[in-house]
């Protein structure tokens, strides 16, 4: 029978055994300094999220390239894999990277429902796991694992800083809220209903339209007949959503009626050539924006645009801060990345200064942020986020000072 | 009143992009018995297509002219080089069509990368139509225009001419249509090359309203599967009522009712199977 | 012949039995994963090979099955054993069986096809959409393998595979006996002619009911164990992609074959392990393997190894 032959196969050969067990004792024995801590990046190359999950990609490339793949004395190992940001998929390929690639650390993750996925696994055997989009709340407060670190943000936290920012310097006293309906929708709206209501804003309607909306007019006239009872239109929407947000509600009139005031998902960068004129004058806020001030972006965006020809977003930003962070970190402890415990400490204690400014952990292992507020304008012909305000130090159980 | 008038031309626009997108996979079912699971793939050709040779000539004209050829080209190739090999084998169709979306969608991420990305709407169309309170997208008009003008050229192209009946009479019996001395191997090349014309043309014509991104293929196949049950597989008129019904469906039931919205595609559709399995104007 | 063939299949079981003390966790796991795969594709075999019935929406009872047990054990009853787990499992599975196959069983040919992938796409669309219960396209995280008795549980890897590797077995001897029975055997008349078959005086349509339903009970006990096996069930468990890849498996490896299908479950679940790691255009590498199976091995490997001509039929 054809198939008992080649399941043989499969079987290791006793010298393959051999071989096996001896580079098994090679590895437990000689606690090598030589040999390269590896690192699993675990990302979606196809698919909606293909482009993001490549931008991230590339940022922590970058970063590993700049410092010349190395870092406290040890090489570093990169292994990529596809996580399809299917939470199944994530999982078999979280096991695969680890079981079968040997890599100690695992970042990336764009898709919450992937982080999920693989949380029980990664907090199970014991590996770091440095997120460098995925927001889900949970995963650093409710659900958070001494093996869990997140630098990006989670889903609430920079919303909280917009909520407050709205009912105050913003002067939207009455809004109306519109979110795709999934978690991560419902989670930012929590965020920003929290500080908004807190500060004296008061909420006129909640819409959700199902996420990927092919035509978001019905819930747009909605929002039209109850325009004159509201001040602004709070919004987020990501991707293709964002596109057909943006600009059905130009076509609506929706700009003349409303300030919009958006998350900075909305107005992506690399969604405005797609929104043009209407995507002028909105109010977005974010934890970065490419037209950052700062030595750290500049320089940042200059070795960026150069390596790979194109502007990077907030997505590769993450990707090059989540290189650096473990890279710090291995630094910090000189090397002896082996010692689990010491090397955890140490990426609890990581800080420095971010493209996005300056950068550390909060006591649940998630980035604390500042958080910019953002004008599209016109430059040339090129449309951009102008930054226009700044809250800093926001982490993600953030309220304004009293 | 106002709502309800604004939400009628929402759905009908909506409507009237999906028929254009719907009709082709229909017909092509109808007459090769195909189930043509790349039917997305070319609107999302079609809608790439269109955003390249727009961006580089800046005319409109020029990108629908395209993005229907490109779409044609690609559908050629898929039916005279492989699908036509495996006549009445609608498995072996099934999984090369499969196989396409996956080739299609993974060439177009290499080649347009992975953004999504929206057409401009050409200046003349940018606008909106108010009547005091009523707001309509000029270019909402416009597509319920275009589908409509495409309806009933569809509708004359399959009542009035000779390569009409032969389409019909292949839909509804192919062995009498052969033993009659029809070419059946050139009239489904043909079926399917306009077929995926069409949904090319859907790509320009959605590229600005729903947008070209990856996933997008799936996301239209579904929407046109839907479309094509209810109205019944491999009828031209069935895809225009599904398309109607599915449409308005949608837009009202998200307008009314939005914590139902789940419901408001497949409900219509599970129903419509538990009843008449062959859609409204199935055989 | 038999002598060599009951020699073979022998040593493979032996071999299976002593693998997870032979290969890397990592290794066994696919293993695992190439077995609930065999399982999944044996039953479309089923229905595809043996009764000439296509259906391009299987994955509805893989999903179903997974959903069911994961519901269950997460929100009503937690803790459940596995008995009650599979009998409740297979009783959501089967039910919808019953009544997929109702209104399936009406049609042919490529309306089979068509029905088939429209009523998975409705419960695919209700698990996508229905985010308070099934967490939409997030899924259902955190489920538990059941204990078993003795104080053993399926949480255990070594004794979860050996799990997987008896339902294997046992499906695998039982869908032996039954292509051979005078069941099966009416099975291969209803695919050949359905006509010839009534004209006997063949219940063809209870014949296909039948089948119908126990290929899905089948595809559930899959989807069952491929649930436990990731602690993880999400709409992908109920997609087209998944429906297409099984059936795939079965034509790779050759449809109306028993090892068929174990072999084409072989190939798909190795070649998708290997080929995201070697490159990030594997999609495009997936999509022409489709192609290249339909077009230059259109019996599949069993076929293409028999040396049997790539006829078009």
């Amino acid at each position: 029978m054809a198939y008992a032959e080649f399941l043989f196969a499969r079987a290791p050969r006793p010298a393959v055994l051999l071989a096996l067990s001896l580079s098994a004792l090679a590895r437990a024995g000689f606690a090598a300094t030589d040999a390269p801590i590896r690192i699993g990046f675990l990302t979606p190359y196809v698919g909606v999220y293909a482009k993001i999950g490549k931008d991230m990609d590339n940022g922590f490339k970058l970063y590993l390239e700049e410092t010349g793949y190395q870092a406290g004395g040890r090489k570093i190992a990169l292994q990529t894999e596809d996580s399809e940001a299917k939470p199944d998929v994530g999982l078999t390929k979280a096991r695969k990277l680890v079981e079968k690639d040997q890599v100690q650390i695992l970042a990336g993750i764009i898709h919450s429902g992937v982080a999920y996925s693989i949380r029980n696994y990664v907090d199970a055997n014991r590996i770091p796991l440095i997120i460098t989009n995925a927001g889900a709340e949970r995963l650093t407060s409710a659900d958070r694992s001494p093996y869990i670190f997140r630098v990006s943000f989670a889903n609430g936290q920079t919303d909280r800083a917009g909520g407050w920012y709205a009912a105050t310097k913003g002067k939207m006293r009455r809004m109306i809220l519109m979110a795709p309906d999934y978690s991560a929708g419902h989670e930012k709206v929590a965020g920003f209903k929290k500080t908004f209501t807190a500060a004296g804003g008061k909420i006129v309607a909640e819409i959700y339209p199902p996420l990927g909306s092919q035509d978001l007019a019905p819930f747009l006239a909605q929002v039209i007949s109850k325009a004159g009872e509201a001040d602004g239109l709070w919004a987020f929407f990501a991707g293709s959503d964002a596109i057909r947000f943006i600009n059905q509600s130009a076509e609506y009139g929706v700009k003349q009626k409303l300030k919009l005031f958006v998350l900075g998902d909305t107005v992506d960068d690399a969604l405005l050539p797609s929104m043009g004129d209407a995507a002028l004058g909105v109010i977005s806020y974010l934890h970065y924006a490419l037209t950052l001030e700062t030595a750290e972006n500049k320089k940042f965006v200059a070795a960026y645009r150069k390596r790979y020809s194109e502007d990077p977003s907030m997505f590769s930003e993450q990707g090059y801060v989540g290189a650096r962070v473990i890279s710090e970190a291995v630094k910090a402890v000189k090397g002896n990345f082996e010692n689990k415990e010491q090397f955890l400490a140490a990426l609890r204690r990581v800080q420095f200064e971010a493209p996005r400014g300056p950068f550390r952990f909060d006591e649940f292992q998630n980035v604390i942020n500042p958080v910019y507020i953002r004008r599209t304008e016109k430059s040339g012909n090129r449309l951009q986020s102008v930054v226009i305000d700044k809250i800093p130090n926001v982490d993600q159980f953030w309220e304004p000072k009293k | 009143m106002t709502f309800w008038i604004i939400q009628l031309f929402n759905g009908l626009s909506f409507a009237m992009l999906l028929f254009l997108l719907a009709a082709g996979l229909s017909v092509v079912f109808g007459v090769m018995k195909v189930i043509n699971l790349a039917h997305g793939s070319f609107y999302l050709i079609g809608g790439y297509v269109a955003l390249s040779v727009l961006s580089a000539t800046g005319s409109f004209l020029l990108a629908a002219a395209a993005a229907v050829l490109a779409g044609a080209s690609v559908a050629a190739v898929l039916q005279t080089a492989f699908l036509r090999r495996f006549y009445d084998n609608e498995l072996a169709q099934v999984l090369l069509t499969f196989g396409f979306l996956f080739i299609i969608a993974d060439l177009c991420l290499v080649v347009w990368g992975g953004n999504p990305q929206a057409l401009p709407k050409p200046a003349l169309l940018a606008g909106s139509v108010v009547f005091g309170e009523i707001v309509i997208p000029v270019y909402r008009l416009f597509v319920t225009a275009v589908g409509l003008l495409f309806a009933g050229a569809l509708w004359l192209l399959f009542e009035k001419t000779r390569w009409g009946a032969m389409a019909r009479a292949a839909v509804d019996d192919p062995e009498m249509c052969r033993g009659l001395g029809v070419n059946v191997p050139v009239l489904c090349t043909s079926v399917f090359v306009a077929g995926a014309a069409l949904a090319a043309f859907g790509g320009f014509m959605g590229g600005s309203f729903v947008g070209v991104y990856p996933g997008a293929d799936f996301e239209i196949l579904l929407y046109s599967f839907v479309v094509v049950i209810i109205g019944g597989l491999g009828s031209l008129p069935g895809a225009f009522v599904g398309s109607l019904i599915v449409g308005l469906l949608d837009n009202f039931g998200k307008a009314l009712f939005p914590e139902l919205s789940l419901f408001t595609i497949f409900a219509p559709m599970a129903l419509l199977l538990a009843v008449k399995p062959t859609g409204l104007f199935g055989k | 012949m038999t002598w060599i063939r009951a020699g073979a299949v022998f040593l493979l079981l032996v071999s299976l039995a002593v693998v997870p003390w032979l290969l890397s966790p990592y290794d066994v796991g696919i293993l695992v994963q190439v077995m609930i795969y065999a399982i999944f594709a044996m039953s479309l075999d089923l229905l595809l090979g043996y009764t000439g019935l296509p259906s391009l929406g299987h994955a509805a009872y893989f999903g179903l099955a997974g959903y069911a047990v994961a519901l269950i054990s997460t929100k009503l009853w937690t803790g459940a054993a596995l008995a009650p787990l599979v009998v409740a499992g297979l009783a959501v599975t089967g039910a919808a069986g019953i009544f997929f196959a109702l209104l399936a069983l009406r049609t042919h040919g490529v309306y089979f096809l068509m029905i088939t992938l429209a009523l998975a796409q409705v419960l695919w669309g209700i698990a996508f959409k229905w985010r308070s219960l099934t967490g939409g396209d997030d899924g259902l995280p955190g489920i538990r393998r059941p204990e078993l008795a003795f104080g053993l549980s399926l949480a255990d890897p070594t004794i979860f595979y050996f799990a997987v590797l008896l339902a294997f077995v046992l499906i695998t001897a039982f869908l032996h006996v039954l292509v051979r029975s005078p069941f099966g055997l009416a099975l291969k008349g209803i695919r050949d002619s359905e006509s010839r078959m009534l004209a006997l005086g063949y219940n063809v349509w209870l014949h296909k009911l039948i089948i119908f339903v126990l290929a899905a009970l089948m595809a559930g006990i899959a989807g069952m164990l491929f649930t436990f096996y990731n602690h993880f069930v999400s709409p992908s468990d109920l997609s087209l992609v998944l429906s297409a890849k099984v059936l795939l498996m079965v034509t790779l490896g050759g449809a109306g074959t028993l090892y068929g299908p174990i072999l084409g479950a072989f190939a798909i679940v190795m070649l998708e392990n290997m080929l995201s790691a070697w490159t990030e255009r594997w999609l495009l590498l997936l999509g022409l393997l489709y192609v290249a199976s339909v077009t230059w091995a259109p019996n599949g490997i069993v076929g293409f190894l028999a040396g049997r001509p790539g006829a078009q039929d």
